[in-house]
Parts: C-alpha cells; structure tokens; sequence
C-alpha cells in the first residue's frame, strides 16, 4: 500500500508540474517572436537630413516587428563604435545600421561583419554601406518640389532621377535583419528612381511626392 | 503453465487502456475538427464586424459629401445668379467653412470653360477631363473621380467631385458641371483606424480598382510591398480565405454604397493558426496526460484485483504440488478475500482428513502387528504343551493326541499363510480347537456346541476374532461352574449381516465388568491369543465400518452372550 | 525494496526536469539592456521646441541609472498624420516612456487610450490638452507652460513701457496705444490663454485694436499675414503683440525688410535669435517660459515614472514664465 501511494504522490505532482508548465507557454502570447533587435545610430540634430531614412527605418521595424537602439551621436570614434558594437552584441542585436556617419565619424577603416553605413561619401571607410548608385543625370531627393514636377508632366524638362532615401532606409533594415544569420552582411547600392512624364501620369508614386 | 497470450492479467488492463486511448483520440480529433471550424468562423464574423463598421463610416462621409455638394447646388447655385457678388461672398464663405473638407469649388459650362472658381483650381482645359465627361454622362449623380495630389503644396490628395448642374447665367439658366476638390483625409482617418499591420489592414478601391487608400502606398511606391489580394477580393462574394506565399489570408470585401467603391479587409489566418495549433497542442498535452494517468490507475486498479487471484494460483499450485503447509494470504477486495479464505478452510480440511487417515492407517499398522504377534502367544503354548507332556506322562494318550493335533490346528489357522481375513468354517474350526483343548485342559469342566448355518461357511471373517471371547467366556464365565458349564456358538444370519452369538451361562457380569472387558487394552495375556474384546470389536469395525462390531449382553447369575455383527463378505482378491 | 528505490529516483528525476524546464521557459527571454523613451514632437521647425528638444536630449544623457536611456525623436512636421503614424510605430516599439508634444491636442484620448493598452508612461508637454483626458491614466503628467501667466507678463511689459514712454511710444499722438495681436494656432490652449491673460491685464491700458492676425506660430505666415494688412494700419502700429517668438520675428522680418522704425514687438518664449534681438535694442521684449525648468520638471517625472513611482509627482505642472527684457 505504501509503495502504490507514494507512486501515485509523485505523478500527481508530475501532472501539477506539467499544468503548469503548459499554462506558461500559454500565457506568453509572444513566445513565438523572439526579441528582434536592431541599432540605428543618427547623426544628433540632423532632423531634415534623415526626416526620409528615419521613416523608412520606423516602417521596417514596425512591419517586421523589430525593436530599435536609437543613438543620436555628434561624434563617434573607432573605440565608441567599438564598445558600441560589443554592447550591442550583448543585448542581441542584429547588427548595426549607421546613418549619413559622415556627420559624427571621422574616416578610416571601419571592419565589421555586422555594421551597415547609409551614407553618401564614406563607403570606403566600411565594409558594407548602403547608398546610392551613381548616375550621370541630376538627382533629387525627397521631399520634391511641386514645381519640378510640373515642369517635367508638361514635358518642359528632361526627367529626373530621384533618390529614394525611404527605401535605402527600408533595405537597410531589410539586409541586417535578413542577414543575421550569415557572418556578414552585403553591400546595398539602390538605383535613383527615373521620374518622367509617363511615371507622374501613371500617379503610382504619388505617395512619394506626398509630404 | 500460463498462456501468456490469454493471461487475465494482461489482457484487461490492454482492453481497458485501448479503449481509453481510443475515446481520447476521437474527443480530441472531434475537438480539433471543431476547433478550427470555431476559430475560422469567429476570424470570419470579427472581420465581419469590422468591414461593416468602416463601411459605414466611410459612407457616412460620402452622404455628408453628397450633402456639402447638393447644399451648394441648391441653396446656392440655383438661387443666385453666377455674376452675383453677394453670391461670391457665400460662396467664400462656404468654403473657408469647409476649407478642411474642400480645396475648391468651381464651376464650368459645358464647354470647358470656368464660370467661376474659388479656392487653389486650376483653369486649364477641363472638357477632357474624366470628371467632365462622367459628370455630363450621368447628369442625376455626384460622380466621384480619380483621386491625386494636391498642387501645389503637395500636402495630401484630393477627390474630384463633380455633378451636372444648371445654373444662371445672367437670367438665364445654363447646364453646367460642378467641380469640388474633396480632401480624401477624412476618409484616410476613418480607414487609418483601423490600425494597419502587415498581418492585419485594410484598402480602399475606386470603381476602376485604383487605391483610394492603401497603409503601404509609400512602401508600394517604393518597390518594397506588392498588393495581392485584389484579384482574390474582386472575385468572392463575400469574403475568401486564399493562401499567398504558404501564407492564409483571410480577405473580405464591401462594396460602399453610392460611389461602388470596394473596401478590403485583410487579415492573416497565420497568428490564428499559431494560437490554434499551440491551443492544439496544450489540450493534446493535457489529454495525453489523463490518459496516461486513466491508463495506469487502471492497471494499478487491476493489479488489486488480478494480483491476489495469482497469488492464489501460486499458493494452488504449491499445495498441489504437495506442500500441504502453504496457505494463501488473506488479502484482497471483497469476495477475493472470502476465496482466500475459503480456500484455506479447503486446505486446513484436506490436511485434517490426511491426518486422519494416517492415523487411521497408523492404528491399523498397529493393529496388524499386534495380531501378527499374537498369532504366536508363546504362553497359551508352553501351558498346552505343559499338559500334553503330564498327559503322556499320565498315559492319557488319547487325549494327548487330540490336544496335540487341536493345537496344531490352532496354530495353523492361527496363521492362516499371513492371511487377515479367513473363511467363518476355518474361524470355527479355530474356534474348536481352542474350545478342545481348553476343554481337555480344563477336566471338561464345560460343554459346548456349535450351531453354524452351513450356508454361511464361505463368508469371511477377520481372524482371532471369535477365539477372544471364548476366553473371555471360559475364565470369566466358566468361573464357579462345576461340570454344568455350557458355551454355545451360532453362526446365524439376520437382516442380511452374519451374527455370531458366544454365549456362556457362567456368572455373567456387571456393567462395570462390562465396559472393562470392552475397552481393556490387552497386552498380552497366559490365557489365549492375547487380544482383548476391544481390540477385535475394533478390527472388525476398522474393516467393515462402525455398524458392525462386538455386542456383549449379561445377566448375572444367568450368562452372557457375547455377539459379533459382521456383514457378508465373500473371498475375492480385494481382501487382502 | 529495491525496486521501488530505482522507481522514485526515476520520478524524482523527471520532477526536477520539469521544474527546470518551468524555469527555462520563464527566464527564456532575455532583458533589455537599455532603457527605450520615444520623444514625439509636434514640429522642430519650431524655434522653441528644436532648443526644447536639444536641452532635453543633454538632460537625458546625464541621466546615470543602471541602464542607459536610448530615446528615439519623431518630428511630425506639423501633421497630425504624420504623428499618428509615429505614435503607432512607437506604441509597437515597446518604450518604457514616452514624451509626446501632440500636434493635434483633441487626439490626446486616443493616445494616452493606447498607451494605457501598451502599458507605457506618458508624458505630455507643451501642447495643452483637455485635463478631463488626463484621467484617462494614472501614468501620465503634463508639463507645460502657464500660457496665461505669460500673457500677463506681456501686458504688464506693456504697462511699464507705456508708463515709461508714454511720449515717444504713441506715434500718431492719438493718446491711444495702437497695436496688432498676432495669435498662435486657432483654438490652440496657449494661444486662447495668453491672448487672454495680455488682454485682461492690460485692461486699463488705451488699447487700440488695429487687427488680430492668426499666423500659426509660424514664422513666414505671420510675416505674410502682417503684410497683407492695411497701409494704414501698419503705418500707425505701434505695438505688436505677438503669442510667441517666431511670429514676432516674422513681424521684424516685415518691419527691417522694409527698412521701417520697428514698433514695440513683444513676444512669448525667449529663443536664441528673439534674446539677441532684444540684447541689441531692436526688440523690446519677451516672456522666457523656462524652458529648463519645464525640462527639469519632465527629468524628473521620467525617472520617477521609470522607477515605478507614478504617483511621486503631481499629473499636472506648469512652469513659472518670466519676462525678459533689455
């Protein structure tokens, strides 16, 4: 009789166990999205110059569910970018997408598998950069005149070629998340999007020219 | 031996847990069936709930648009004349009123050209226009046209809203088209509540399936989103689930009434899957559980009842097996103790009875030894062989010759080849010859005779048995008789047994003599074969059964008869 | 007996996996290091609220708690829509805080609705809002200006320097003080409070209203707006009572374009450029709305509110506004 008790103390206490275990994993509706997490350092009071790229970062983050390190530096050196990359590698990070770091980095060599540099000159001072292919035609960015665009839907100009810093922002994201798990990220160079007559009829990038 | 295949051990507990296991998998595949068909129709009714709610926001607005357009037609438009500045003035007024709704009002003739227009319009060629052409085609409706930027402050989109109208033109009345640029932004808001994700969002179709509003125009635009439900959406008729990209989405349409505008919802079936198959996976998990737990009381409950009964199937086997000792525990639910139980009271019985019977057998064994010895009683001899020798020397030969020869007779049917039970004529003779030399021993201080019913000769007998009480009736019976003693022996039958009456008219006896002689365990005696009365009644009754055995009747002074009762028993093989 | 020792060791074992499995599951994700405040702000092409902003972000960083702050700025640009679509963004990105400068101050229900949804802090500044909204939550404050004390700061300069100048103020000799009000944005707290609080102090002053302008706090339209009065009128200005800094420079805009004598232009905020002109004599005056203290003041509330104390401070704090003159 002692035996079959004790026996049947313990896998009560099994199933309890077990009950609990299971109304754990209920109860953390999240469970399945592992804390995505990725830095963005901005150049400190630079609102207009990254007004595009910010938008396109939020709406990245906010598709895909990724929270953000938001840093906002005047300057950085290689150590602070250093022991920014360490910290945050310990906080789980995906890697780090520095913008327009020409406004707080000095040039160099910046080596790293995971840090992403939107920028307009200092591609070769990192691995991998995002930025812009070169085009020979002039190029806008956002936000566009309503003038110019008259201009060229009534034929009085040649068309121009935009760059669509939203998007770089946007595959920014895209490539460090996309890449967190190979050893290194690749380089992005989007190309200016062409805006003529034909486009500004079609109206289907309307929204870009909308402030 | 058991059959392992058909042990009761094994096959209940297996019948139990099978159908166990089976109940559960049917509640559970019923369960999930339901489950899932639950969680889709509640998805479904939710979206339902929400299109219905956005539709009639969004057509709440375009009443109140129709309304603002109508207002202006007839209260305004066909009341003044165009050219009227007081005209002017409310029309100013209407639209700094309404400037967060309209961007401009202005009126056309049914060439093209502006009669008036307030606010930011442009007054290039209209008459190509889709408004236009809408507007002049259906001259009873508020035709509601393409929406695009605002120029040029680039702020956000406007609706061209036109109808026919007719207005007055210096007193005369003239048709028209009614333009006014309608801020799109009120209903951007009503859909922007919605709040638009990925997984979850809604988008606004005009008549030609171009967006109204879409959350991720600025993604769309950029290359980095691509719309694929509309194909999916104009083509059910209410709502369809269709999977995109291994992917289930939930999509359902309205139609918004007046401007045949399409809302869309979206919503992606993939978190309801998630939550469904976690859901799913817990009450697997619990129901996995009570089985398991159902299945192993079971066996637990079983091993109650199947374990005593093995246990009693040991403790069988071991006594049949011949240990006699064993008993079974008395352990057990119910009526498994009363087995148990019983069994033991079997058991204790059975060794009881076997104990009985070797006693039985033990005294037999005595028995027969004692009558082996006694078969030669050295005593009776020396004493007959005494006489024989003062016979010769008295040179009474003749009677020396007969007690020599009744003697041999004596012995030899004393010892009848070792046999037990011998023929009533041989006991006799034994019986005679015994008389015979007692008698020539004693002087012929008595007489006898025997009365034999000749028919009864061949029935067996125990041997030694009549030859006691003959002693018994010479010396206590023949005692204080002179020369008038008599001994009768008859062989007669009744009521089917033999009896066999010894009778003496001695002295008799007393009772006390009586049950003396009847249980007095001779050892051995000077005066015959040793055995006493007691030990022949109970030969005869170890043989034949307590019926039979020795009756002795006395009266004092008169005699005493001494009766064996035994029944008939004829010579076969068996007797031995 | 032995059997049944193997037995229980065998339960007790598949016990203690459970329970570390309990533990695992709970302990699975990891902390944040840092600590994550969104800063919504209605328009940083406002003077003010770029300097506000920059004084907030030095006092941010200073902070020294256990975790660094990471705070992210959203600028709407002066779109309700645009804030809105941040407002969801930042609702998803799970702040600890959130600083909200509301463009559209009637949508404060909804914000503060969400953010007691997401569980997040809020405070709000400098965009007044109905105060029955604030009950709403328990975890939200307001920090902002007393808009009314700083319009009477305005009329009580106004005093002085009539008082002082009664001669040279009154151009046109007409015994009156003519002057032009230049308001905020339409139905906008602070503009219904400070023109309130000039008007009620300068009541027993000879004011003679020559126009109201409504420029929006902005810069160019009040510059614009100004230009489209009346000849007359600007020629007889002698006052222009503005509801802040940009506007009143957008009025000296007009007046030193044209190279014209530049009235007494009063002003609401003491920015950077604003203190210049009044240290150079061009500009009579201004109301510093201690923007530092209302900063401090939103310091504090983000680190009580951080540390789990909400109630430590009261919900709603208004800064001392003081006048700023030559």
């Amino acid at each position: 009789m002692k035996q079959s008790k004790a026996k049947h103390i313990i896998l009560v206490v099994i199933i309890i166990c077990m009950a609990i275990v299971s109304i754990l994993y209920m109860r953390n509706r999240d469970y399945a999205q592992k804390n995505k997490r990725i830095a963005v350092v901005y150049p400190k009071n630079n609102q207009t110059m990254i007004q595009e790229v910010q938008e396109g970062i939020q709406d990245y983050a906010y598709d895909h569910h990724i929270q953000c390190d938001i840093w906002y530096k005047e300057t950085m050196s290689s150590n602070d970018l250093d022991t920014l990359v360490e910290e945050e590698h310990k906080n789980q990070s995906m890697g780090i997408l520095l913008v327009y770091p020409e406004k707080y980095m000095k040039k160099g060599k910046y080596k790293y598998g995971h840090v992403l540099a939107l920028t307009d000159t200092m591609q070769p001072s990192f691995t991998y950069s995002a930025s812009f292919s070169q085009v020979s035609d002039d190029t806008v960015r956002l936000p566009v005149d309503f003038d110019l665009l008259k201009e060229i839907k009534d034929g009085q100009r040649n068309p121009i070629y935009l760059e669509n810093t939203y998007k770089l922002g946007y595959k920014s994201m895209e490539m460090i998340e996309g890449c967190v798990n190979k050893s290194h990220l690749s380089n992005i160079r989007l190309k200016p999007d062409k805006i003529d007559q034909g486009v500004l009829e079609k109206g289907s990038k309307a929204s870009l020219f909308c402030d | 031996m058991k059959n392992k295949k058909l042990s009761v051990r094994v096959i209940l507990p297996v019948v139990m847990s099978v159908s166990i296991a089976a109940c559960i998998i049917t509640s559970m595949m019923l369960f999930s069936y339901l489950f899932s068909s639950y969680f889709e129709k509640d998805a479904v009714e939710k979206v339902d709930r929400q299109i219905s709610s956005l539709t009639q926001s969004i057509e709440k607005e375009i009443s109140s648009v129709n309304n603002l357009v109508n207002e202006i037609y007839y209260q305004d438009i066909k009341k003044y004349d165009c050219d009227n500045a007081e005209f002017k003035t409310i029309m100013k007024q209407q639209l700094s009123n309404e400037s967060d709704r309209i961007n401009s009002i202005s009126l056309y003739d049914m060439d093209g050209n502006a009669v008036w227009s307030f606010g930011d319009a442009k007054n290039i060629s209209v008459s190509s226009k889709s408004w236009f052409k809408n507007a002049e085609r259906n001259i009873e409706t508020i035709q509601y046209g393409r929406r695009r930027l605002v120029e040029p402050s680039l702020s956000g989109y406007v609706m061209d809203v036109s109808r026919y109208v007719e207005y007055i033109d210096h007193g005369y009345m003239k048709p028209g088209i009614l333009l006014v640029e309608y801020y799109t932004e009120p209903i951007e808001s009503i859909l922007e509540r919605y709040s638009n994700q990925l997984s979850a969002y809604c988008y606004l179709m005009d008549e030609s399936n171009n967006f109204i509003y879409h959350p991720f125009e600025l993604r769309m635009a950029s290359g980095l989103y691509r719309e694929k439900t509309v194909s999916a959406a104009l083509k059910s008729n209410n709502y369809v689930i269709k999977s995109i990209n291994h992917e289930e989405w939930l999509i359902e349409r309205k139609q918004i009434g007046y401007t045949g505008w399409n809302i869309v919802v979206v919503n992606s079936m993939s978190n309801l899957a998630i939550e469904n198959r976690r859901f799913h996976n817990i009450i697997w998990i619990i129901m996995l559980l009570i089985g398991a737990v159902m299945i192993l009381l079971d066996i637990e409950v079983f091993r109650n009842f199947t374990d005593p009964v093995y246990r009693l199937l040991n403790t069988m086997e071991e006594f049949g097996r011949g240990d006699y000792e064993t008993r079974a525990k008395e352990e057990g639910i119910g009526e498994l103790k009363n087995l148990s139980a019983n069994f033991n009271i079997m058991a204790d019985q059975l060794q009881k009875q076997m104990e009985e019977i070797r006693q039985n057998e033990r005294e037999k064994q005595k028995m027969e030894k004692k009558l082996l010895q006694s078969q030669i009683n050295p005593h009776f001899l020396y004493n007959t062989l005494d006489s024989i020798i003062w016979m010769i020397h008295s040179e009474e030969y003749e009677g020396a010759a007969e007690m020599v020869s009744s003697l041999a007779k004596f012995f030899r049917i004393s010892l009848s080849q070792g046999k037990d039970m011998i023929p009533l004529g041989k006991e006799l003779e034994h019986a005679t010859s015994y008389l015979k030399i007692q008698n020539i021993r004693f002087k012929d201080k008595f007489d006898f005779h025997v009365e034999a019913d000749q028919k009864l000769m061949k029935y067996l007998i125990p041997k030694l048995s009549i030859q006691p009480l003959l002693e018994n009736a010479i010396y206590h019976g023949m005692e204080g008789m002179y020369d008038d003693g008599e001994i009768l022996i008859s062989v007669y039958e009744e009521d089917g047994n033999i009896k066999i009456d010894v009778a003496d008219n001695g002295l008799g006896m007393t009772e006390e003599k009586l049950e003396y002689i009847m249980h007095k365990q001779v050892v051995s005696s000077k005066r015959g074969s040793g055995i006493g009365v007691r030990n022949v009644n109970e030969r005869i009754q170890l043989i034949y059964g307590k019926q039979y055995g020795i009756t002795i009747s006395s009266e004092l002074d008169e005699g005493t008869t001494a009766t064996i009762i035994i029944p008939k028993m004829e010579e076969t093989d068996e007797t031995e | 007996m032995k059997k049944i020792g193997k037995y229980k060791w065998i339960l007790l074992a598949g016990l203690i996996v459970c329970l570390l499995l309990t533990a695992l599951v709970g302990i699975r994700s990891k902390e944040d290091q840092y600590i994550h405040v969104g800063i919504a702000v209605y328009d940083l092409e406002d003077t003010f609220m770029d300097s506000f902003i920059s004084k907030l972000e030095n006092e941010i960083e200073k902070i020294t708690t256990q975790k660094k702050i990471s705070y992210e700025i959203c600028d709407a640009k002066g779109d309700s829509r645009r804030q809105n679509k941040q407002l969801q963004y930042m609702y998803t990105q799970n702040y600890d805080m959130m600083l909200v400068n509301l463009v559209d101050p009637s949508h404060a229900a909804s914000v503060l609705n969400n953010a007691k949804e997401s569980k997040i802090p809020v405070i709000l500044f400098n965009r007044d809002i109905a105060e029955k909204d604030l009950k709403i939550t328990n975890n939200v404050w307001y920090v902002g200006t007393d808009a009314r004390k700083a319009g009477e700061i305005q009329g009580e300069m106004l005093h002085q320097i009539w008082n002082k100048q009664r001669n040279s103020l009154d151009k046109n000799q007409n015994g009156k003080l003519d002057y032009v009000l230049v308001e905020g944005e339409e139905d906008h707290y602070d503009t219904i409070r400070r023109t309130k609080g000039f008007l009620e102090n300068s009541k027993d002053l000879p004011l003679n209203t020559l126009g109201t302008l409504s420029a929006s706090w902005n810069r160019h339209l009040a510059y614009k707006k100004f230009s489209q009065l009346d000849e007359n009128a600007i020629r007889n200005t002698e006052a222009v009572i503005c509801n802040n800094d940009d506007m009143a420079l957008g009025v000296y805009d007009y007046y030193s374009q044209r190279h014209l004598t530049l009235p007494i232009i009063l002003g609401i905020n003491n920015s950077q450029e604003m203190n210049e002109k009044i240290m150079s004599g061009e500009i009579y005056g201004t109301v510093d709305n201690n923007m530092d203290d209302q900063v401090y003041r939103i310091i504090r509330c983000m680190k009580s509110g951080l540390n789990g104390y909400p109630k430590k401070y009261k919900k709603v704090w208004y800064s001392q506004p003081f006048s700023v003159t030559k």
